[in-house]
């Protein structure tokens, strides 16, 4: 199972600094005792594994009381990290003042009736440096594990015929260029670390929408949604055509509807593209859009092909991969999501896809193994971090 | 960079009074001063006009003209469109450019075209010097050809108006039925034995748009389409609650054993209303179907899943709506788990090359033809072709009129009456509609009691 994201109640942006400030404190702390072979203790208690209904503000305060004993210890220091998780670091043994905090902490969800996570996920204490990796790891979790702002959808009222006609208008005139986003596909390299595979170029939808069309929820009427992306299509492909930007571009990704393949803004973002990013450009398709009309896709398909584009078939939920043969339709890639249906694949049917999988959601260590040990090569996620290790087996066993 | 053969313009646009002259005549000219002194240049011609219809469909016009456009500025070239559709370039680029634009034509527009090999012309000169003039001799007298403009997608305003012309009217108006059939080839020769397999209800598109004030396509939005279904839906099921016991074709217990189909959304099917109809069928014993979109499912594949949970529950039978051949020759629709798969018949499938008539015979198999239904079986092609792939199961226009027949042979009444009166009138659930109809009870069975023989 992935890691649940910790999303208890909300912080001010003054709380996530002071978390990543604090994540960054503990990650020199660890640093300088690789390199100077100073011993520490660490207690990490993962309150970002609680479920949603554990981590309301009053059980984080709770539980970082309940370490209060622990501050007693040795060069004691407390770390509370960007996914509420709270790392306790301190200075030789301190079993008592530890076992203090376990009953405090053991006490505080004593009389919940809603599964608890594994104790020895959830209470764990690691020596550095002989755990360094695994500490390392907990952090770059926690640091991974908080959605960038507006990742979901704001609360809002679903989009209606109306208000959607007023932002399509709206699109046509706005200044898109500050909603224009960038997220990696990473590979895992031949030194075992991640790179950029390539780059997805996106808007930043949800804040557009609250921009142009304050207190409306862009993707919550999912056909309405589906409609404004080809306007949101149309004006991501002038922006890219229109700037400088494709001149110095690296490999990057579209994700775009059919009818916007073969619309005029294309052709222009088309006749625009450099030759050096033929055969780097992936496009990303779903299925709804393919199958509304496949003679229009296929001639798509064909005419992507022959300019050089690569396709990526976006699969919305892991075991459509039985239905839609990303083979047969013609696709040189394809996405899935890290979940449960994902881990129900049957093998075979993975194996079928080797070296064209990317996986999206790749949140979690367990993610990465679990995408490792099928020979996926591509991640995107909260931890396909370029720069940072590719692997996923690297926490012992204590700390999983 | 090459030198023009010759110092004079190869393409100088002809004049006459004042007008520039269609892409045809500057062809022409351009080609008799080519063949003059052909060394170092090359003709390719896309023949759009060779392709299927619908093809050329205004997309295929724009990125052909791009393709095209594309290869002449390479090949400091000059593109010429013509009113058939075709667009030729003439370039003074060496061959083996010349002949990969070919290829890649050929790759992206010989799909659509009856003969892919046919869709491009790559003319070498001197060579073909002969047929390339004769080709454009004779384009000179084509007729115009009427350019199919892109139609714009409808304003997502529409949908308030649509909401405002469905709440206004009648349901009869409004609601249109189909019956179909299962056709079951007999093993005598007495022919083949027909008989009723469900009704269909569903909203008339066509009746809806022309209540609207401005003319609107919404079968062209492939987006807002599924959004107003959930409106629809609620219509739908409000319908059939009031109707309940008017023995009307709206009267969801008013059809004895005949099984009744309904279109709905994944929100339709999992909504309360549908819930207290399907329990209704279930205590009236009236077996019932819901047909949900291939689009829709792949869409949202957890809560069709959901759906199709619950319509096994409830006892209804989940079909899975508007799949074409292509869907089965690149999808495996079936692994959706639906009860029955609604195959949209082409003409084309009939015409199909020899590798994908097989692939198609195999996803036909594969699928289980006893599963599929015939959609849109509006000719005898489509019956024949369906039958020689063991489908039982049609529906569509054809079907209408054959049960009209089979009808109209069993009715006292049928002397004043039409074979097209009667299709209408069954398709009609009230109003002035049936009215005209005198034998309202063999109108809403669909086929005479003992059924018939073809």
């Amino acid at each position: 199972m992935s890691a649940s994201v910790a999303r208890p109640g909300r912080r001010t942006e003054a709380d996530d600094t002071a978390a990543r400030q604090d994540a960054n404190r503990l990650a020199a702390l660890v640093r300088d005792c690789e390199a100077a072979g100073i011993r520490r203790r660490c207690l990490m208690l993962r309150l970002s594994l609680l479920p949603s209904d554990l981590r309301k503000p009053h059980h984080l305060r709770l539980a970082r009381d309940a370490l209060d004993p622990l501050l007693s210890a040795d060069r004691a220091q407390r770390f509370i990290l960007p996914n509420h998780d709270i790392a306790m670091v301190w200075r030789g043994t301190a079993d008592l003042l530890l076992d203090a905090s376990r009953r405090a902490v053991t006490a505080m969800f004593a009389d919940v009736d809603v599964p608890m996570p594994d104790p020895g996920r959830f209470w764990c204490v690691l020596d550095v440096p002989a755990d360094i990796e695994a500490v390392r790891r907990l952090i770059a979790e926690s640091l991974a594990d908080v959605s960038p702002p507006h990742a979901e959808s704001p609360p809002g009222e679903p989009l209606d015929a109306t208000a959607l006609a007023a932002l399509e208008t709206a699109l046509a005139q706005a200044n898109v260029a500050r909603f224009a986003r960038r997220r990696a596909v990473c590979a895992r390299g031949a030194d075992g670390m991640f790179r950029v595979a390539w780059e997805v170029r996106t808007l930043a939808v949800e804040e557009l929408c609250a921009d142009l069309a304050p207190g409306r929820a862009a993707r919550a009427e999912p056909w309405l949604y589906r409609r404004l992306t080809r306007t949101l299509d149309r004006r991501l492909l002038a922006l890219l055509a229109a700037t400088s930007e494709l001149r110095s571009a690296g490999p990057f990704g579209l994700d775009l509807n059919v009818a916007s393949m073969l619309g005029a803004d294309f052709l222009r973002f088309d006749a625009a593209l450099p030759q050096g990013l033929r055969g780097r450009v992936t496009l990303g398709l779903q299925p709804p859009d393919i199958l509304a009309d496949l003679p229009a896709f296929l001639f798509a398909r064909d005419f992507a092909r022959a300019r050089g584009y690569r396709l990526l078939l976006r699969l919305p939920a892991a075991d459509l991969l039985a239905m839609l043969p990303p083979a047969r339709l013609g696709f040189d890639l394809v996405e899935i999501t890290w979940s449960q249906a994902a881990i129900a694949l049957a093998a075979d049917l993975l194996d079928q896809e080797e070296g064209r999988i990317v996986l999206a959601g790749a949140d979690s260590a367990d993610a990465l193994v679990w995408g490792r040990a099928h020979g996926i090569g591509l991640f995107e996620g909260r931890l396909a971090v370029p720069g940072q290790p590719a692997a996923g087996s690297l926490i012992p066993a204590a700390a999983r | 960079m090459h030198q023009p053969a010759s110092a004079t313009p190869l393409w100088q646009p002809e004049t006459g009074g004042g007008a520039v002259a269609p892409g045809e005549r500057q062809l022409l000219a351009a080609i008799e001063r080519l063949v003059r002194a052909p060394q170092g240049w090359s003709v390719v011609a896309l023949h759009l006009s060779r392709m299927l219809p619908p093809a050329p469909r205004p997309y295929h016009r724009r990125v052909a003209r791009a393709m095209m456009q594309d290869a002449a500025q390479r090949a400091d070239g000059q593109v010429f469109t013509l009113r058939n559709a075709d667009i030729v370039l003439l370039s003074r680029d060496s061959a083996p450019p010349a002949t990969a634009l070919a290829e890649r034509l050929r790759q992206v527009f010989g799909r659509e075209a009856a003969d892919p090999a046919s869709i491009v012309s790559d003319w070498k000169l001197p060579l073909a010097g002969a047929v390339l003039l004769a080709y454009t001799v004779e384009r000179l007298g084509d007729p115009e050809t009427p350019v199919v403009e892109e139609a714009a997608p409808p304003p997502a305003g529409v949908l308030d108006a649509v909401a405002e012309a469905i709440a206004g009217a009648r349901p009869q108006d409004l609601v249109q039925r189909q019956i179909a059939v299962g056709l079951d080839p007999a093993a005598s020769d007495a022919g083949v034995t027909m008989r009723t397999a469900y009704r269909e209800l569903t909203f008339s598109l066509e009746t809806l748009e022309a209540r609207l004030t401005t003319s609107v396509r919404l079968s062209q939005d492939t987006a807002l389409l599924p959004h107003l279904g959930r409106y629809l839906d609620q219509r739908m099921l409000q319908i059939l609650q009031l109707d309940r016991g008017s023995l009307s074709p709206l009267d969801v217990g008013a059809h004895g054993a005949m099984p009744l189909h309904l279109n709905l959304t994944l929100p339709g099917v999992l909504s309360d209303a549908f819930a207290a109809l399907a329990a209704q069928c279930q205590a009236d014993g009236q077996a019932l179907g819901v047909e949900i979109a291939l689009v829709e499912a792949v869409a949202d594949l957890e809560r069709f899943q959901r759906a199709r949970d619950r319509l096994h529950q409830a006892g209804a039978r989940l079909v899975l709506d508007g799949a074409s051949h292509l869907a089965l020759l690149l999808a495996h629709p079936a692994a959706l788990g639906a009860d029955l798969l609604k195959l949209d018949w082409a003409p084309r499938m009939a015409e199909l090359g020899a590798t994908e008539r097989a692939d198609l015979m195999r996803a036909v198999a594969e699928a289980d033809p006893t599963r599929i239904i015939l959609h849109r079986a509006d000719s005898e092609a489509a019956i024949r072709w369906g039958l020689a792939h063991r489908i039982r199961l049609f529906q569509g226009r054809h079907i209408d009129q054959m049960l009209a027949v089979q009808r109209m042979l069993g009715c006292p009444g049928a002397g004043a009456c039409t074979l097209r009166q009667c299709v209408d009138r069954a398709a009609a659930t009230g109003g002035a509609g049936r009215a005209a109809c005198t034998n309202l009870k063999l109108l809403d069975a669909g086929l005479p009691a003992a059924g018939a023989k073809q």
